[in-house]
């Protein structure tokens, strides 16, 4: 094994990044994050990623299903070309070109997306680990993408950053959309992704639709459709009842917020925060240090108090072989020099004991 | 000058910083004090020897009233009933003697004065001390010989276990004060560094659904728990890094357990400590000492009297008091102990020479022969024995001189130091014609040590300290509750989605990191900017903008904090343990300058508490230490914040 570890340790996006300023050839597989067996794997030429594959994908996330939907293919081709892959073993995307069933763009395309869509649900998991293994350039798909890793992974950030942004601004998955004319009473070209999608605007067709039928894959057509519905290009012409509510993205920890009242949360805050300081100051603990509640004070002063009785004694016997008696009080053995006057004021201090 | 000497001249220099620092100031201030009541000044009674060193005193006194301050024919026959008595330390008339010099404007006599002190009292560093002052008064370009009276000092601190152990405890003491101001420090400047965090995600759950305003409100109330169970402020501010404790960094996280290891174990180690010094275990040591190398005062005696009745297994205890019996010429008391530790160890060859000496004592060399001899069977090397069994044979018959002289030579042979300093005090008194064994002081410093471990004991330490109830409102184990939430915390760790800030634009976010360089984070769009990638111009300038304003504030925070108290600067920049270290060290120095005088006095009030340049040298060594720390703080790249690589003129903050 070249390279593993735990996801909970690496960023699956340092993994790769760091696979690709290597140059390695070779598969990254993720493994063991939920059910047993389940598994991804990014194929890696280079440094380069050429393919990306996972058990854990749904129907509609598979590339033949993506390019049967889109309209790239047909079922016709797609059930031949899948009975021909099962009997070879080889990659889909190369049976459906060598049978020239679709436009090698179009496929490549849905790759492109596959590949980031995998990558982001990758780096979402919390758990599992990584392995990669080194592999020899044969066993790779001849039809493949070369994606450089940093860009793969500048990508994926993008994705991470606005997605909640996205979120915010789509209207929920089962609303249908409808073209507005606006771009065709003024004549305004749209940029080619953006045309693709809103080509796939036609009134009957609701936002989780939209997605599913285009190559784009969710995140950019999600982003294209925010634009053009806040451009006013795009309208929302009712819901579609059918539908069972799906959801658009998979990333439960950036859910929309329902908006709240702020006031009203900073108030029971701000509130509740007087209340406990009023509550917590008084009376508060102000024994520092060596001080305390519990007496720690008092073994100290114990001491002190013991070693100054015995200064005292000296002092006394000292006065007494100096001036010939012994001394009325402690201030004539301060005044004296004999004494200081932390001798005598440590005296008569000692609280309870509190043996450890 | 050989590299041994050298040696232990650099071991004795360090001995004598440890005790400027310890000692601190030159004297003693003497300030108006209320009145105490006057039943403290009831006299104690006189050891029954007292009686001819006060006549002899007073003599004195009474010819220092004419004008003679030496008065040395009656200081010369104290030192000499001194020895007589076996006393190796007046200390009393050492004190009253620096008394005397201090107030003689004559140098030369005060000097004289001293070197007698010295003479009645080798082990009281500050006779070395006043001597140190007064040649250097004398001569103000006398320093060597002033800075080697301070060496001596320092030594004769070393054997005097009484005083070095308060100036121990004194050290300690201060060492243990800073160390909890340092945490106090340091936690809160933690706390003050992350809860810019602590704010962002209150400020966010207080603006969500109920759930999260839940959470919000639980934080809170986490914030002001320490204060509500009525905390001390040291587990106060440790239990404010543990509410923020997924906001720290590693190096945070191991100075806040290492400060926590340190407050549960300071304060019961502080308590047992000066509890072991109020009772009865470190009094036995000490009275051991008085009773050895003190002036075997009559209390010092009979206390160790009462506790052989009460622990007769005490060899250590039982062989001191016979010796100090025998001094004082009680032979039949001394007999009666010495064969009690006899009993408990026959193999003793110091018992067993001593045992000699007090036969010896009373005028039986034949048996003392005998004993001397069997000593000499079982410890070969030591010229002790050899020198004891010459005296005896001279003293047996005159047949046997030549026998006499050759074990004076073996003697002088294997211990020519002893041999040597007691040829010096020879003379035909019991207790100075042969030489007595004494406890050594190492044995008594070691016991000191063990007794304290013996009375504390390792359950104590293991056990006990982890089960202290901190706050009468807590009514749980605190020191142990707080491990197991650090357990915990740690455990699961920082979940993905964690909040953190970015390094570059002060960004606080709980979404994944753009890069990770060490401590440093960079947020997505920061990492997006800094990689030419961003296109949308106005997230770019909003971005830089913010970047601008979040630089210019840890600018000036760089720049301040440094000159805040020093260390505080590297705990600003990510230097954890430096900074730590430099607190300790400067809350040291504070803690010095607070308790000038030490916590615990001296137990001997001699007027001396310091010694030369004392003050002057902790004041130099602090003023140097601060300067040092601000510049390094000041000078150092912070840890965590990412200067930009472009340039944010233009940018409107």
């Amino acid at each position: 094994m070249a390279l593993a570890g735990e996801l909970r340790d690496f960023n699956i996006l340092e993994v790769i990044q760091l696979l690709g300023q290597q140059g390695k050839t070779g598969v990254l597989r993720v493994l063991g994050w939920s059910k047993k067996g389940a598994e991804a794997a990014i194929f890696f030429a280079e440094g380069r990623i050429t393919h990306a594959t996972s058990t854990q994908r749904t129907k509609g996330d598979l590339l033949g299903e993506r390019l049967a939907k889109t309209g790239v293919i047909s079922r016709d081709d797609l059930y031949n070309a899948l009975r021909t892959q099962k009997k070879s073993g080889r990659f889909l995307g190369e049976v459906i070109l060598e049978g020239k069933m679709a436009d090698e763009q179009a496929v490549l395309n849905a790759l492109y997306t596959q590949i980031h869509e995998l990558i982001y649900e990758v780096f979402r998991l919390e758990s599992g680990r990584f392995e990669f293994e080194p592999l020899p350039a044969a066993e790779f798909p001849k039809l493949s993408v070369q994606l450089n890793a940093d860009e793969v992974m500048l990508n994926i950030l993008k994705m991470v950053d606005e997605w909640p942004e996205i979120e915010k601004r789509v209207p929920p998955p089962t609303m249908i959309l409808q073209k507005s004319g606006t771009l065709e009473k003024h004549g305004i070209d749209l940029s080619e992704d953006h045309n693709v999608v809103y080509q796939l605007v036609d009134g009957t067709k609701s936002l989780q639709e939209i997605v599913e039928v285009s190559l784009l894959g969710k995140f950019a057509t999600l982003e294209i459709l925010a634009s053009l519905l806040e451009g006013g290009d795009l309208k929302e012409v009712g819901v579609k009842r059918t539908e069972a509510p799906a959801t658009m993205g998979p990333a439960p920890a950036f859910q929309v917020r329902e908006q709240r009242p702020v006031y009203v949360g900073y108030g029971l805050g701000l509130g509740f925060s007087l209340l406990l300081l009023i509550i917590s100051l008084w009376p508060f603990n102000l024994g520092f240090l060596w001080g305390s509640s519990r007496g720690e004070i008092s073994s100290k002063q114990g001491y002190i108090e013991t070693v100054s009785r015995e200064r005292v004694e000296w002092g006394k016997r000292i006065f007494f072989l100096e001036k010939g008696r012994y001394p009325e009080n402690l201030k004539e053995l301060e005044d004296a020099g004999i004494l200081i006057d932390k001798d005598v004021k440590e005296w008569d201090v000692r609280g309870k004991g509190n043996r450890p | 000058m050989s590299g041994t000497r050298l040696k232990s001249r650099c071991i004795v220099a360090f001995l004598a910083l440890f005790f400027i620092f310890c000692a601190g100031g030159i004297r003693a201030a003497e300030e108006p004090v209320e009145e105490p009541a006057a039943e403290n000044a009831v006299p104690t009674p006189l050891p029954q020897y007292e009686g001819a060193f006060q006549s002899l005193w007073l003599q004195r006194q009474a010819a220092v009233a004419t004008g003679d301050v030496i008065a040395e024919p009656y200081t010369e026959e104290i030192i000499q009933r001194k020895l007589d008595n076996g006393i190796i330390n007046l200390w009393e008339y050492a004190i009253l003697l620096m008394r005397e010099g201090t107030a003689l404007e004559d140098k030369d006599a005060a000097v004289k004065l001293g070197e007698v002190a010295q003479r009645m009292a080798p082990d009281l560093p500050a006779t070395y001390f006043y001597m140190g002052h007064t040649l250097l008064g004398k001569d103000s370009m006398g320093f060597y010989a002033a800075i080697e009276q301070t060496l001596e000092g320092a030594r004769a601190f070393t054997r005097n276990i009484p005083l070095a152990t308060t100036q121990g405890i004194n050290f300690l003491y201060i060492v243990c004060l800073g160390v909890l101001l340092a945490i106090v420090t340091f936690c809160c400047v933690v706390f003050f560094k992350r809860l810019p965090i602590f704010f962002h995600v209150l400020k966010e759950e207080l603006t969500g659904d109920i759930q999260e305003m839940i959470r919000g409100v639980g934080r809170i109330f986490l914030l002001f728990l320490p204060l509500l169970l009525h905390l001390h402020i040291l587990w106060c501010v440790l239990v404010w890094c543990l509410v923020l404790w997924w906001y720290l960094t590693k190096g945070e996280k191991g100075v806040v357990v290492f400060s926590f290891l340190l407050v549960v174990y300071i304060f019961p180690v502080g308590e047992a400590v000066f509890q072991f010094m109020e009772g009865t275990r470190a009094q036995v040591v000490f009275d051991m000492y008085e009773a050895s190398y003190g002036e075997r005062k009559p209390q010092a005696v009979e206390r160790l009297r009462l506790w052989v009745q009460d622990h007769p297994d005490d060899r250590e205890a039982q062989f001191t008091l016979a010796l100090a019996f025998k001094r004082e010429g009680n032979y039949i008391e001394a007999k009666k102990y010495y064969e009690q530790v006899m009993k408990l160890n026959p193999s003793d060859a110091s018992v067993i020479s001593n045992l000699g000496n007090l036969y010896m004592a009373l005028g039986d060399p034949g048996q003392a022969s005998l004993l001397y001899q069997q000593a000499i069977e079982m410890a070969p090397q030591n010229g002790i024995y050899y020198f004891n069994l010459s005296k005896a044979l001279s003293q047996e018959s005159m047949l046997v001189l030549q026998d006499a002289d050759e074990n004076f030579q073996k003697a002088k042979e294997l211990s020519p130091k002893i041999i040597g300093d007691h040829l010096e005090i020879d003379s035909p008194h019991p207790n100075r014609s042969v030489i007595d064994n004494v406890i050594p002081l190492e044995r008594l410093r070691r016991r000191l040590v063990a007794e304290l471990w013996q009375e504390t004991g390792p359950s104590y330490f293991i056990m006990d300290v982890w089960l202290n109830d901190l706050s009468p409102r807590v009514p749980f184990v605190l020191p142990i509750f707080f491990l197991v939430i650090v357990i915990i915390l740690s455990s699961f760790g920082k979940a993905r989605g964690a909040w953190w800030r970015c390094s570059l634009c002060g960004m606080i976010s709980n979404q994944t990191l753009g890069r990770k360089e060490k401590r440093k984070n960079i947020c997505v769009r920061c990492f997006r900017i800094l990689k030419g990638k961003e296109i949308d111009q106005e997230l770019k300038e909003s971005k830089l903008r913010e970047t601008k304003g979040f630089q210019m504030r840890m600018e000036i925070y760089d720049k301040l904090f440094p000159f805040l108290i020093p260390g505080v600067g590297h705990i600003w920049k990510g230097y954890n343990t430096r900074g730590f270290c430099y607190l300790w060290i400067f809350f040291i120095f504070v803690g010095k300058f607070f308790h000038w005088k030490g916590i615990v006095p001296p137990v001997i009030p001699s007027p001396h508490y310091g010694i030369l340049g004392g003050v002057l040298l902790i004041i130099v060594v602090f003023v140097l230490f601060c300067l040092l720390v601000l510049r390094g703080g000041y000078k150092k790249q912070g840890l965590e914040i990412v200067r930009p690589s472009f340039s944010l003129e233009g940018i409107r903050g």
